[in-house]
C-alpha cells in the first residue's frame, strides 16, 4: 500500500479492467498481498456485456452459429489455427479453462458463463444481430435465442429515437432466419418515456429513469404487453446499478422471465461489469490505486515509480520510449513489488502507445505484431489495413509463464508478467476471445505472480 | 516566357512595391485577411490551440464522460449535451464556438473533474473547458 515512502507490495497489478482485476483477485486467492494501479477505466467499463471466450471456427456470416462445438474444442482449435495466438503459447495450461472459469464467476458477482462443455450463446444484440458468446453478465446470459422456442416480446420504448420495438423485432427475426432458427419477436412498445424531451434520452438515463421509478416501468410494460408473449427481452438500460429489483418485479408482476440484450455504444452494461469489479476488487482487500507506473530505462522492476493520477496534460508530443517528459510538478513515488502483472490493455486504456514505432510505455518493452517485430508503425500502410488489422493483434511477446520477452526473445524479468488484451497475437476487437483470454490470462498470471512474490521478499510486511 | 514575365512581376511587387506600401503605412494584409475570416468564426490558430486540438484529438466518442458528468443534468438539454460536446464538437469547430458561450460559462468544473476521472484516453476536460471559453472570447459574437 502507499507509505509515505513509496508504495510496498508483494504483488502490483497495472490495469484494472477485466484482467487487472481477475491478476489481483487470483494473487490475493493465493495470500498475496495485492496493489492495483490504474490510470481510469479502460475497454472493459466500455464492453457489451458479452463474455466471449473462443468463436466457432466453423462460423462465417452465411452461417452464425458455425458446428456449435463446444467451448472447449472451440479454444483447441482456435490454438491450433494460431500459433502466435495466447491460447497457443499457453497450451499445456488449457485444461484449467474450467477452473478458471469458474474463479471468475465464483470471485466476480454478475458474471456467468456457460460450461466450456457446451456451445455458446446465441445473444440478441440491440441493433438485431446475434453475437454467439460463451458468458454474459447474469441479467443477459439466460437470454440465448438459440435454445429457447418460446415467443418473445421485445421491449422498446414509443418515445424514444433508437429503441423501435418493431424494427428490433423485425431485425432479430431475420437475423434468426439467417441462422436456420424459427424464431417468433413480438414487439411490446411502452410509453415509459412519454415527456417530450426523452426522444434522446442516453441508455445511462433510461437506466437511472427505471432505477428511480421501476413500479412505473413495469406496469407500461404491462398495458403495451400482447398475448401470447411467453418471455421478455429487454434493452440494455434495466439499471446503472443491479437490475434484479426490476428483473423480480417483472416476474411478479406479469409473470413473465425477462432478460436484457447486449448493449452497444454508451453500455450501460459495460459500467455494470466494471462496478462489478471494483466491488470484488473491494471484497478480497485488493488495494486500488489510481495513477501511472513507469519504469526506467533499463526495464528495472526495482525502477518502477508511481506517479501521480492527474489526467495527461496537452501536448502529448514526448511521449517517446527513452526520452519521456516528466514534469517538475508531477510527484512520484517508488514502487518495491515482489512481481509485477501488466494488465494495462492495448491503445485504448494506455497499454500501447505510438509516436512513429509502437511500444509498451510502462516498461518500454518491444512490441511485436503478428508474424514481426515493430519498428515503424508508418510501415502498416494500406495494403496491410485491409482485411485483417495486424495492427489490432500487436502487443507484448509472452513466454508460456506470461514472461514478457525482450528483443532477443529473453526473459525480461522472472517476476514480470503481462496478461490481457495487451498480449501480441490477440484482437480483442476481432478475434472473439477477448473476455476469456482476460480471464484466462489474467488468472495465471496472477497465481504465477504470487507464487514469484513468495520464492522472494515479502514487500509488503505480510507474508507471502 | 510568360513564366518570366511572372518571376519579373513578383520581384517588381517584391523589391519596389511593399517596401513603398510598408514606408507609407498601408501594408495590413494579414490584418485584412483575419478581418475578412474573423466574423466568420475562423480566426488564428496558436501553438497552444494546436496543443489542445491534439488533446481533444484523442477523444474516441465513447460516452463514458458523459455518464459521470453532473453538469449533463442540470442543464436544458438544448444548451449542453453532455462533456464530449468539448472534444467532439466545440473543439473542432470554432464557427460553432459562440453558440457554446452560454453552456461553457455555466459548466462546474468539478463536475467536469468528474467526467475527466473515467476517460479512458486522458482527454483533459477541464482544461478543455477553460481553452474553450478563451476561444470563444476571441471570437465575434454571431
Amino acid at each position: 500500500m502507499p507509505t509515505e515512502g513509496g508504495l510496498r507490495t508483494d504483488v502490483l497489478v497495472l490495469g484494472g479492467g477485466m484482467a487487472g482485476t481477475v491478476a489481483a483477485l487470483a494473487a490475493r486467492r493465493r495470500g498475496a498481498h495485492v496493489t492495483l494501479v490504474r490510470r481510469s477505466y479502460g475497454a472493459t467499463a466500455l464492453s457489451s456485456g458479452a463474455l466471449d471466450v473462443a468463436p466457432d471456427p466453423l462460423a462465417t456470416p452465411q452461417r452464425p452459429r458455425g458446428q456449435e462445438l463446444s467451448i472447449e474444442a472451440c479454444i483447441h482449435h482456435l490454438a491450433a489455427l494460431r500459433p502466435d495466438h495466447p491460447y497457443a503459447i499457453l497450451q499445456d495450461e488449457l485444461g484449467r479453462i474450467p477452473e478458471v472459469l469458474a474463479f471468475a464467476e465464483e470471485a466476480i458477482d454478475g458474471v456467468r458463463f456457460v460450461s466450456p462443455l457446451e456451445p455458446s450463446r446465441g445473444l440478441a444484440t440491440p441493433v438485431g444481430t446475434l453475437k454467439f458468446s460463451a458468458g454474459a453478465l447474469d441479467s443477459v446470459i439466460g437470454g440465448d435465442l438459440v435454445r429457447s422456442e418460446e415467443r418473445i416480446g421485445v421491449v422498446g420504448f414509443r418515445h424514444h429515437l433508437e429503441y423501435d420495438a418493431e424494427l428490433w423485432a423485425r431485425l432479430l427475426t431475420e437475423a434468426c432466419a439467417e441462422a436456420g432458427l424459427v424464431r417468433t419477436f413480438l414487439p411490446v412498445a411502452c410509453d415509459f418515456l412519454s415527456r417530450e424531451d426523452d426522444v434522446l434520452l442516453r441508455p445511462f438515463e433510461i437506466a437511472q429513469r427505471i432505477d428511480d421509478e421501476p413500479g412505473a416501468f413495469v406496469s407500461s410494460l404491462g398495458r403495451a404487453l400482447p398475448s401470447g408473449v411467453q418471455r421478455l427481452l429487454l434493452p440494455p438500460v434495466l439499471s446503472r446499478g443491479e437490475p434484479d429489483t426490476v428483473l423480480r418485479l417483472i416476474e411478479d408482476r406479469l409473470f413473465l422471465p425477462a432478460t436484457e440484450s447486449l448493449a452497444t455504444r454508451l453500455s450501460v452494461l459495460g459500467l455494470r461489469l466494471q462496478r462489478f469489479l471494483d466491488a470484488a476488487l473491494e471484497r478480497e482487500g485488493v488495494d486500488v490505486v489510481e495513477g501511472e507506473v513507469r519504469a526506467g530505462a533499463d526495464r528495472d522492476l526495482d525502477t518502477l515509480a508511481l506517479r501521480s493520477a492527474r489526467p495527461r496534460s496537452p501536448p502529448r508530443q514526448a511521449f517517446l520510449p527513452g526520452a519521456e517528459p516528466r514534469g517538475e510538478d508531477e510527484e512520484e513515488a517508488p514502487i518495491r513489488a515482489g512481481a509485477v502483472v501488466l494488465a494495462t490493455g492495448k491503445y485504448l486504456a494506455g497499454g500501447l502507445a505510438k509516436n512513429g514505432c509502437l511500444f509498451e510505455p510502462s516498461m518500454r518493452l518491444p512490441v511485436t505484431l503478428p508474424g514481426r517485430r515493430c519498428s515503424s508503425s508508418y510501415g502498416l500502410t494500406s495494403h496491410e489495413l485491409v482485411g485483417e488489422q495486424p495492427f489490432f493483434a500487436a502487443g507484448v511477446r509472452v513466454d508460456s509463464r506470461l514472461h514478457p520477452l525482450d528483443e532477443g526473445g529473453r526473459v525480461v524479468d522472472e517476476r514480470l508478467f503481462a496478461c490481457g488484451d495487451l498480449l501480441a497475437g490477440h484482437d480483442p476487437a476481432g478475434d472473439g476471445t477477448a473476455m476469456g483470454v482476460a480471464v484466462f490470462t489474467g488468472y495465471l498470471a496472477g497465481r504465477w505472480a504470487a507464487l514469484a512474490a513468495a520464492e522472494g521478499t515479502s514487500f509488503s510486511g505480510e507474508g507471502g | 516566357m510568360s513564366r518570366l514575365w511572372g518571376n519579373l512581376y513578383l520581384a517588381y511587387r517584391a523589391i519596389a512595391v511593399r517596401p513603398i506600401k510598408a514606408a507609407l503605412g498601408r501594408d495590413g494584409g494579414i490584418e485584412r485577411f483575419h478581418e475578412n475570416y474573423r466574423p466568420e468564426g475562423l480566426i488564428p490558430t496558436t501553438p497552444k490551440d494546436r496543443a489542445m486540438l491534439a488533446a481533444a484529438g484523442r477523444c474516441i466518442s465513447c460516452g463514458l464522460c458523459d455518464a459521470f458528468d453532473g453538469n449533463f443534468s442540470k442543464l436544458d438539454r438544448s444548451l449542453y449535451d453532455g462533456a464530449s460536446l468539448l472534444p467532439r464538437q466545440w473543439s473542432r469547430s470554432s464557427v460553432d464556438l459562440p453558440h457554446a458561450r452560454r453552456a461553457l460559462a455555466r459548466l462546474r468544473p468539478a463536475e467536469l473533474r468528474r467526467a475527466q476521472a473515467v476517460c479512458p484516453t486522458g482527454v483533459p476536460l477541464v482544461e478543455l473547458a477553460h481553452w474553450l471559453r478563451d476561444r470563444a472570447r476571441r471570437l465575434p459574437t454571431p
